[in-house]
């Protein structure tokens, strides 16, 4: 608790100077930011903003995880599917979900199936390889004792297979959880959004209302922050033996 | 007790690119029932293949294995090379014993109080609620060993368990499993590569050689149970230590 105090001290700091150097108008100090914070927190708008943004953000994690697991297992277990697939899968991969913004509006329109669709296909693209990397780790004596006491298919995926693969997904929720987020933030400042911490920041600075663009994004790394600890925190509880011998 | 007998195995491993190794060539060898057999032989001369085609974890081309079940014994037992790897790390001690338990007639909570049942006869103490990554290096082994020997098995297969452990806890191991091997009778095959322990735990030490693989020579290893360690600086101990060793060396000149 005492390092973490001493961290965002030494964060609010070089904000404060960085402030200096820029010039207030444009990077207001952090006691402004957070003055402005404490006079937003009565308003039932900011509620609506940052539960738009999550809500979308789960959901879209949700549906993301479950395609990927889904697909990465498709092509874990089909050794032909995934020859075919690798090429196309990693060249999808490699173009950012931003950049094809323009297809999923004629897909998805603009309400918000579009939104909770780009963090969905974020996640799911991350989490399709991270499952596919975690059937590859199976140890092969696991596989070996599988076979040796005659474990059914059944009996081999419950008890070798998918605890296996678990630790793997779970690192790959964790790094779509940030990816989905910064998706789902760009979705809401350029697909025409009424509502979310994105609409709010990209308003917010057409006007330079500044105050309220650094509100916005203090509240994003809060939300960032707390979903990885939440997702820390049910990763200590399902997989405890990750890591330990 | 039952029979143990390997007829005319053959078996040749094919690496594409890099032509045929074979290994067994009408390979025949019979193990004593009820006794510890040692298999020692510099590296890569068979050793695992042949556990690994008892245990049916590796195909054969021909040749006949034959266990002469009796109505208790089952399945085979084999404690791995890596044997800490062989534990299920998401499973309790008591879980990674009662999942290949194969009394399937039973309950879980039957099932538990035959495994605790089991082990107190055998004065077992284990943390049966933890986790293995929670346990010494010692109550790991014991789980990995009580999983193997529970059912019964007609024959108990090591694969140079010992490996990776430091001298002391060897030692430690050594008699754990010989006391464990005592009230659990069964036919214990033990590949190492360690000719003193070898000769310490067998009553036969069976040298292999050559490619394909040849036996060299079979030493009975004539020294009454129990064993203590303070064995190991004795005449008798050296006696049977020299022979087997000479025959060793001499099975690494063969080629």
């Amino acid at each position: 608790m005492k390092f973490h105090l001493i961290g965002i001290a030494i964060v609010f700091l070089f904000w404060e100077i960085l402030s200096l150097f820029v010039g207030r108008l444009f990077l207001p100090s952090p006691m402004t930011v957070i003055n402005h914070l404490v006079t937003l927190l009565p308003t039932p708008d900011l509620y609506v903003d940052i539960l738009a943004t999550l809500k979308r953000t789960v959901i879209g994690l949700l549906f993301g995880t479950v395609s990927g697991v889904v697909l990465g297992t498709l092509l874990g277990s089909f050794r032909p599917l995934y020859k075919v697939l690798q090429l196309p899968v990693d060249f999808i991969r490699s173009i950012p979900a931003t950049a094809l913004f323009p297809l999923f509006i004629v897909l998805f329109g603009l309400g918000d199936t579009v939104k909770i669709f780009v963090a969905a296909w974020a996640a799911c693209l991350i989490i399709l390889i991270n499952t596919l990397y975690g059937l590859k780790s199976v140890s092969q004596t696991r596989r070996l004792l599988g076979k040796l006491k005659r474990f059914s298919l059944f009996k081999t995926i419950r008890l070798i297979i998918i605890p296996s693969a678990l630790p793997y997904i779970a690192a790959g929720i964790r790094v779509s959880l940030s990816f989905a987020l910064v998706v789902e933030l760009v979705a809401e400042m350029f697909l025409g959004s009424n509502n979310g911490l994105g609409h709010r920041i990209f308003s917010a600075a057409s006007v330079l209302a500044m105050e309220e663009v650094y509100v916005g994004i203090l509240l994003i790394g809060v939300m960032g922050y707390g979903l990885n600890s939440l997702m820390l925190l049910v990763e200590r509880r399902v997989i405890h033996w990750s890591g330990r011998g | 007790m039952s029979t143990f007998a390997i007829t005319n195995l053959n078996k040749t491993y094919v690496r594409p690119g890099a032509g045929h190794q074979v290994v067994f060539d009408n390979f025949s060898l019979n193990f004593s029932p009820g006794a510890i057999t040692a298999i020692v032989g510099k590296n890569g001369c068979g050793k695992t293949t042949l556990l690994n085609c008892i245990a049916g974890l590796t195909p054969y081309e021909s040749g006949i294995i034959h266990i002469n079940k009796s109505n208790q014994a089952s399945a085979i037992g084999f404690v791995f090379q890596n044997y800490r790897e062989s534990l299920l790390p998401w499973l309790k001690n008591i879980d990674n014993i009662t999942c290949t338990l194969e009394q399937s007639n039973l309950s879980r909570r039957q099932k538990y109080d035959y495994i605790k049942h089991w082990a107190s006869e055998r004065n077992i103490v284990l943390p049966w609620e933890a986790y293995p990554y929670q346990c010494s290096g010692g109550q790991q082994q014991l789980v990995v060993l009580m999983r193997e020997l529970i059912n019964q098995p007609a024959v108990l297969l090591l694969d140079e368990p010992f490996a990776a452990l430091d001298y002391e806890k060897r030692l430690a191991w050594r008699q754990q499993l010989t006391a464990l091997w005592e009230k659990t009778p069964t036919t214990i095959i033990l590949v190492s590569h360690d000719i003193e322990e070898a000769v310490y735990l067998a009553d036969e030490v069976i040298v292999l050689g050559g490619s394909p693989t040849k036996i060299i020579g079979r030493h009975l290893i004539d020294i009454p149970r129990p064993r203590m360690p303070a064995l190991l600086s004795s005449e008798v101990f050296f006696k049977s230590y020299r022979i087997v060793l000479q025959s060793f060396m001499q099975a690494t000149t063969i080629l």
